[in-house]
């Protein structure tokens, strides 16, 4: 089989904010750069993201500050965020809210021509004491949109080369450390071909298609994480998913927390208003995950709503027409569809459903991608990066703040592509017998696709495998479950070493992309399964009912996972540059 | 031996991936129950349907509002009228 080989300066994994925004950075800086997406840019995830983006601009309250929203996005995180990470993207957000605005992003308005801030979840003035902050710039209820449009214009303008319905399936390392190019497939033709690069950067987004019930649109298999963890360097803090309160029952579909920002009220089978009662200040824009597992401990109390008692009231009834149609749009369409429910007379069904995924590769602050040697000392892996969901730089710890993610993947997308820029005089392209290896075991796999047979299909994998991890790996997690759980999720990732597929054909093999996704997610599932029974802790979004309370002395650290079942961990970085550390202290709601 | 218009099913089938779980949803569903009954020109109205943005997909097949949806409007009806 002849494969053709292209060469580029960067090669970026992923077409959604992240990816746009190191390409953009890159490209426009005279860099030969290439975008790999499995769908058109613009139909990427980010497109998802409806309720803004997180900045102390200070529009609605003066006194507001990016060192008030470190200290939200360290407390939101139950200290498992990096606070170097945190410093950097806080210190950042108002520069980069303001760049995209000059890039032509529509922002909402306040009427002296200012962008609109609304409030969210978890955010407060004066370090927590000044009660509820208005930081999360819209663009009406599309802000991802939004984003995502502009973002694509200006790589246009950029000379940004897209390969968009083109599948990333391996890393090629050109050292222990080091990585010079990928492999990818054109699903229009099934040709395989080489992208050598001086620096690759994995945007692929989540993978909340491990779980059942999600959010999360069909493409997030955690593509970049399998490829990572298949050449062999690790993952981190994978036990820690976000479920987010107001899945619409049954669906999965978002109704997003600006529904509570602009006064929505969770309420119970009795009408009660429950968040009052565990989480007195904040209410309803208490963090997610203490949102999610009040929900869930309702329901279990048996004030369920609906005859089996399985899901809670969105209640929007009382909020004004005008808040409805101007502010929340998309909700009230999306409850008609999805749940045929008038917002204005009804409230909405909800459950709490996987949301978000804050583990993810680890990286520096700078998005290089981390390893550890033998002796468990952190080294960077030469030529790759991540930025985004796929990442764990770690700004969010155990638990992500509201609007704090689109920040995220410009804040962090723009980082990885100023040090590739600062950097790649340096780096020269390399092909040598460790990189030929590499291609050669890439290789193997596609080829145990497409040339194998008669085994399980894997649909039947697939549903197993969303089955374990939605029961034994959801909001609430004990040992004795999780143990049964992975030997489970054990057994059916053995079976997937004996599935086959079909379908051998070559134009657009939807199957071939699933068995890869599929491997893909396998390895984001078995580290998450691995990570969770061994975390004996409860701490942000990780709730362990034979642990509940939080372990600073044992858990105040990052779990790491490898191929081979190996676990390491890393130390939490309490060491911002310009301000003093934020020491460990109780949440509280 | 696949033929071409397993591969067109394939492509199309592809293209009903999209940014956002409830057009995956919607427009998956549909492909997988009704696509191959439709007629050439619907087939072919349905393919073009997919070039266009999710927040404009959204928009048609979520809310009432068929502002400029024009020739597509009998594609929207149909996905809208067999939605589940």
């Amino acid at each position: 089989m002849t494969i053709v080989n292209e060469t580029y300066d960067v090669i970026i994994v992923g077409g959604g904010g992240a990816g746009q925004r190191a390409a953009l950075e890159t490209a426009s800086s005279g860099a030969n750069v290439a975008l790999i997406s499995k769908v058109f840019p613009t139909r990427s995830h980010t497109v998802s993201a409806q309720g803004g983006i997180n900045a102390a601009l200070g529009n609605i309250d003066k006194g507001d500050s990016w060192e008030c929203h470190m200290f939200d996005t360290i407390r939101g995180s139950d200290y498992l965020g990096d606070q170097d990470s945190i410093e950097y993207m806080c210190s950042q957000a108002s520069r980069t809210v303001i760049e995209l605005e000059h890039m032509g992003m529509p922002f909402s308005r306040n009427e002296d021509g200012t962008i609109y801030q609304r409030a969210f979840g978890g955010q407060t003035l004066d370090f927590g004491k000044g009660g509820q902050a208005h930081r999360t710039c819209p663009a009406a209820d599309r802000t991802g949109h939004a984003m995502l449009h502009t973002l694509f214009q200006q790589n246009v303008k950029a000379k940004t080369r897209f390969f968009h319905e083109w599948f990333a399936i391996d890393l090629l390392k050109s050292g222990p450390q080091k990585v010079s190019g990928i492999l990818a497939m054109c699903l229009e033709t099934g040709e395989l071909r080489v992208f050598h690069a001086k620096a690759v950067v994995l945007a692929t987004g989540g993978a909340g298609r491990i779980y059942a019930s999600t959010t999360n649109a069909y493409s997030c298999t955690g593509d970049g994480l399998g490829m990572v963890y298949r050449a062999g360097f690790p993952l981190q803090d994978m036990e820690m998913w976000q479920f987010h309160p107001t899945g619409v029952a049954g669906v999965g579909c978002l109704i997003t927390e600006g529904a509570r920002g602009e006064g929505g009220i969770l309420r119970n089978s009795e009408g009660e208003r429950y968040m009052e009662r565990y989480a007195p200040i904040q209410k309803d824009l208490a963090c997610r995950d203490v949102v999610s597992r009040s929900s869930a401990l309702e329901m279990k109390a048996g004030r369920g709503c609906g005859p089996r008692g399985d899901y809670m009231h969105l209640d929007l009834t009382h909020l004004p027409q005008e808040t409805l149609q101007e502010r929340l749009p998309g909700i009230s369409d999306l409850a008609r569809t999805f749940a045929n429910v008038d917002v204005s007379k009804e409230p909405i069904p909800v459950v709490p459903t996987c949301h978000y995924m804050m583990g993810g590769i680890p990286t520096n602050k700078y998005g290089q991608v981390l390893t550890q040697d033998k002796l468990g000392k952190d080294t960077f892996v030469e030529g790759l990066y991540a930025a985004g969901e796929c990442a764990c730089v770690s700004v969010h710890g155990a638990n992500r703040l509201g609007a704090n993610s689109l920040l995220e993947i410009v804040v962090f997308g723009r980082a990885v592509g100023h040090h590739i820029n600062d950097h790649i005089g340096d780096i020269a392209h390399e092909k040598n017998a460790e990189f030929d290896a590499s291609l050669e075991k890439a290789l193997g796999r596609v080829g145990f696709w497409r040339q194998g047979g008669g085994g399980e299909s894997i649909d039947e994998v697939i549903q197993d495998m969303k089955k374990i991890m939605q029961e034994d790996f959801g909001v609430f997690r004990d040992g004795k479950n999780m143990q049964e759980g992975l030997a489970k999720l054990d057994v059916v990732r053995r079976r997937l070493a004996h599935a086959s597929i079909s379908d051998k054909s070559l134009a657009f093999n939807t199957r071939l992309v699933s068995a890869f996704e599929l491997e893909n997610m396998m390895a984001v599932a078995y580290t998450t399964a691995m990570a969770a029974l061994a975390r004996k802790e409860s701490r942000g979004a990780h709730s362990r009912v034979d642990f509940p309370d939080r372990d600073d002395k044992n858990w105040h650290k990052h779990s790491l996972a490898f191929e081979g079942d190996r676990a390491s961990t890393r130390a939490v970085n309490m060491q911002p540059n310009h301000v003093d550390p934020f020491p460990l202290q109780e949440r509280e709601h | 031996m696949q033929t071409d218009e397993q591969d067109a099913s394939n492509r199309v089938r592809w293209r009903c991936r999209r940014g956002m779980l409830e057009l995956d949803s919607i427009l998956t569903d549909f492909f997988d129950r009704h696509y191959h009954v439709l007629s050439f020109n619907e087939k072919a109205l349905f393919e073009q349907l997919l070039q266009l943005e999710d927040q404009q997909l959204f928009q048609w097949f979520l809310s009432e509002n068929l502002e400029g949806a024009d020739d597509f409007i009998p594609i929207i009806q149909l996905v809208r009228e067999l939605h589940p």
